[in-house]
């Protein structure tokens, strides 16, 4: 249809043209408008009718095409007005002179609107400014889809170019990082993202010189390789926001990138080639083991090597046959555990999955309902029952599955840290080996994404103030190379996340006396060890001596601290002067879940968190006061706990109001105390929380909503809230 | 703007109506009729178990869980300000969804019966009449009329709107984060 030929052109044409102009995006926007019009849509013609107005008056044309315009508004306004029938063919008619108008604003008007600047010129201005990288008739949602895939590619890229820096000649791995730059350059010279494909292109011909053998992985590659793919993730993000209108510029450092891939030996300049240690599961060796060369064939082989893969020189030299270099490569595949078996996998949008989760949950409690029912039907009703019971081991394990579908592993997490401690390495000349242990583990999605940060700065904190220089290392009769263990298992509903360095450890004195200087304690008697070392986590203490570029950015672990205690986790700490020291993080797998303690109040029921809860008493008539007749206090051990009173704040009625035969719910928040006064005690129970707004802080007092297990709706005590006002300003609160 | 000119002015009411023109659902408030727009309305529920949220404008019922989503009630009776009425079996909860401030917001208004769904065209549908300052018609898109009945026409998105806004944000953002 030659009307969309012309909305091609008028939107590269807007492209070009940038500065916003408005009657070239409305000739677009009305022609768009006019193919949806029917003529019998009386609203819709007094719609198209204002905008055609608008565009006449907002814009500059020239005679010829203003003429046009006013014949095709003259043509509308007949149809508003009943002067012609409103029919297609007016419309159609309409329709051809606002498309002739079009023609002559690409060809005519635009010489005419630019009269100093030859569209050539123009042109040539925006592509220094980078725009001719997006173009601006893609596909959103095919582009939308490229950003997803290409840094599942990257991603898979990076942990394969991180293999390979233990072992440069896992084929598997880089034979992976070809395939994802391959398919980035692929897709991205499809999408005409040429910013893209050209980078891809360059790393992609450095890789299938490495997969042919002809470079060996290492040393600058693989600083160049690991570049391109930081370069392509930048880029790729740019991609991303170019989406929302932002330009899409070349990065900086992109042509020397670029230039580099091309000429990748100049890289090795960039850092001393180190000798690798050949890892075990060699080719010759695993031949040797087998009996079917002997050593000193082997080593002939390999001088003869030059730049062949051994087995093929193996072959020449008629030492082995076809058949035995095969199997020892098939062992050798086996010994690497490289079985590319790909798990297939269904991707899901979050929210559906949300809303499977919500169903189930609502299944479990309809069930629950069900099962009670049954219950009560006593013996003639044997067989349903039996049913029923069946039915509940099903949706048992529907609910096991439905939740383990939230679940994600921590290697993601867990190949950041190595990357992270790969280039703090690098830039503060310590060597560091990196063991990870239990990247399999699972933890919740959200989870994974709030626990992320924590870590990476301990990580941080331990190459930075944990490892030492390697001459120093040395000097303590320590090997060179510092070693970082990282590791994560389950255990008793929570994921532990380990992170142990071979360094300095803390110093006890050291923070003793820094605590000191900056005020943090005074009373230095009743400090137990991990007092002492938990200092580190105050707001304000940092025992680096100088600031680095890697950690000591003002961002102390106090952060960390409060990261972890967000997530109802906690941290703890071992540490062995001289020899290291141990984070040890403990969290919640998920945030779904609570364990709550049910109180009632009159007739409302409220949820406690189990965690914040101290103890639950009730309280004896000595030991209760009151504070200028307003404020109640109870004597707890010797010391005064103030005491919050729901019915009063909440405005609930019937509630007990004799202290002495009411309970009083003792909760801790900032290792202040509190009393919540409730009625009574119904019992703990898991409790699903439904996700939180911001907004939600506004209601004071409560922190969120939770299904309970009777399907309505419990609240969840804000005990920190609770807790401020108890302690201090009830005038905050108002009436 | 240039729309109203040249244009006669019934012809502009005709297609300010027209836009109004549609299907609603009926129901009964307080003796009075009002509908809703269809397209607005998710679900018709008996009432359930509502759990009070404290420190929230009187209208605001409380929460419910509606298949494992919290959603806030408001009882419409007491925010256009008529007598509380005992719920009764006919009782009803009309989940309508809603756009406020760009994004979508689940919630239940509590009516006393629903009654149909009926096609009103634009010939049957009367601007709101101006009552003075005392009544606020903002939330009314117009007037139909139906079988010699009259419906007041409810723009839902409106109806929560006005001085206690940001309370009722408050309890809608809880269920839409």
């Amino acid at each position: 249809m030659a009307l969309d030929n012309t909305l091609g052109k008028e939107d590269r044409f807007s492209s070009v043209n940038y500065s916003g102009d408005m009657p070239v995006r409305s000739l677009d926007d009305l022609a768009a408008a006019l193919i949806q019009l029917e003529p019998n849509d009386s609203s819709g013609l007094s719609h198209f009718r204002e905008s055609l107005k608008g565009v006449m008056e907002n814009g500059s044309f020239s005679e010829p095409v203003k003429k046009k315009l006013k014949e095709a508004l003259g043509k509308i306004e007949g149809m508003i007005e009943g002067k012609s029938p409103a029919t297609e063919a007016v419309l159609t008619e309409t329709g051809k002179l606002i498309e002739e108008v079009m023609g002559k604003t690409t060809q005519d008007e635009f010489a005419f609107a630019l009269p100093n600047s030859a569209p050539g010129e123009d042109m040539e201005a925006f592509k220094k400014e980078g725009l001719e990288y997006f173009s601006q008739d893609a596909d959103n949602s095919l582009i939308k889809e490229f950003i997803i895939e290409s840094m599942e590619l990257i991603t898979g890229a990076e942990e394969a170019l991180l293999t390979l820096e233990n072992d440069p000649d896992d084929a598997e791995a880089i034979a992976t990082v070809f395939r994802a730059f391959h398919t980035i350059k692929g897709t991205s010279a499809f999408l005409e993202l040429k910013i893209i494909s050209e980078l891809a292109h360059h790393a992609e011909s450095l890789f299938s010189q490495v997969r042919e053998g002809s470079i060996r992985y290492g040393g600058g590659y693989a600083e160049v390789a690991l570049y391109s793919v930081d370069m392509i993730k930048e880029v790729i993000s740019s991609v991303e926001e170019a989406l929302r209108g932002k330009p899409l510029l070349k990065p900086q450092g992109y042509d020397a990138l670029i230039h580099l891939l091309q000429y990748p030996e100049q890289a090795r300049v960039l850092r001393e080639v180190e000798e690798t240690t050949p890892p075990s599961a060699r080719l010759g060796d695993i031949l040797v083991s087998q009996g079917v060369v002997k050593r000193e064939e082997l080593e002939e082989a390999v001088e003869k090597q030059g730049e062949k893969p051994l087995g093929v020189e193996l072959l020449k030299l008629k030492t082995v046959s076809i058949k035995d270099v095969a199997k020892a490569l098939r062992t050798q595949q086996r010994m690497q555990g490289a079985t590319p078996g790909f798990e297939s996998s269904v991707r899901v949008r979050t929210d559906r999955l949300d809303k499977l989760i919500d169903m189930v949950g609502e299944l479990v409690i309809a069930h629950s309902m069900i099962t009670q029912d049954s219950m009560k039907m006593g013996e003639e009703y044997y067989e349903f029952q039996q049913r029923v019971s069946h039915a509940g081991k099903i949706v048992r394990e529907l609910q096991d599955l439905s939740m383990s579908i939230r679940m994600v592993p921590l290697k993601p997490t867990f190949q950041r840290i190595t990357r992270l401690v790969r280039d703090l390495g690098n830039k503060s000349g310590k060597r560091i080996n990196l063991f990870t242990f239990g990247e399999e583990t699972e933890v919740d999605r959200n989870m994974v994404d709030l626990i992320t940060d924590p870590l990476m700065h301990m990580v941080r904190n331990s190459v930075d103030h944990g490892i030492e220089l390697p001459e120093e290392r040395e000097k303590n009769g320590k090997p060179r190379e510092g070693t970082i263990k990282l590791s994560a298992y389950h255990s008793a509903g929570n994921v532990v996340i380990e992170i142990e360095d071979d360094g300095r450890g803390l110093d006890r004195e050291v923070i003793f006396a820094r605590a000191r200087a900056k005020g943090l304690i005074n009373d230095t008697s009743s400090l137990t060890e991990r007092d002492i070392l938990h200092l580190i986590f105050e707001p304000g203490f940092s025992t680096a001596d100088t600031v680095t570029d890697i950690s000591g950015r003002g961002v102390g672990l106090d952060v960390v601290k409060k990261n972890i205690t967000a997530l109802r986790g906690k941290i703890e700490l071992q540490s062995n002067p001289g020899k290291g020291c141990v984070f040890k993080v403990r969290a919640p797998l998920t945030l779904a879940i609570i364990d709550g303690m049910i109180i009632r109040v009159g007739k409302e029921r409220y949820v406690i968190p189990t965690v914040s809860i101290v103890r639950a008493l009730q309280p004896q008539k000595e030991d209760l006061s009151t504070v200028l007749k307003k404020g109640e206090m109870l004597s707890l051990q010797g010391k005064f706990v103030p005491l919050v009173r729901l019915a009063n704040l909440f405005d609930i009625e019937e509630a007990q109001s004799d202290l002495t035969r009411a309970l009083v719910v003792v909760v801790e928040d900032n290792e202040r105390h509190t009393g919540i006064v409730a009625d009574e005690l119904l019992g703990q129970q898991q409790i699903v929380i439904k996700s939180l707004g911001e907004a939600l802080r506004g209601l004071r007092g409560i922190s969120g909503g939770a299904i309970m297990p009777d399907g309505r709706v419990g609240l969840i005590l804000d005990v920190g809230g609770l807790v401020k006002l108890a302690h201090a300003d009830e005038a905050e609160w108002g009436g | 703007m240039s729309y109203h000119e040249g244009a006669s002015q019934p012809d502009e009411i005709k297609g300010w109506l027209a836009d109004k023109a549609g299907k609603y659902l009926t129901f009964n408030l307080a003796a009075e009729e009002y509908g809703i727009e269809i397209l607005k309305v998710q679900e018709i529920i008996g009432l359930m178990p509502v759990t009070k949220v404290p420190r929230t404008p009187h209208f605001i019922r409380g929460v419910i869980n509606l298949r494992g989503k919290v959603i806030p009630v408001v009882d419409l009776r007491l925010k256009f300000g008529m007598e509380i009425k005992e719920d009764t079996r006919r009782t009803s909860l009309v989940v309508v969804k809603i756009k406020r401030l760009g994004h979508h917001v689940t919630m239940g208004l509590i009516v006393d019966d629903v009654y149909e769904v009926v096609d009103i065209e634009a010939k049957d549908i009367e601007p709101t009449p101006e009552f003075g300052a005392n009544i606020d018609t903002d939330f009314i898109l117009g007037v139909g009329k139906i079988n010699q009945k009259v419906v007041m026409l409810l723009d839902v998105d409106k109806v929560l709107s006005g001085g206690e806004v940001t309370l009722v944000d408050q309890v809608t953002h809880i269920q839409e984060k």
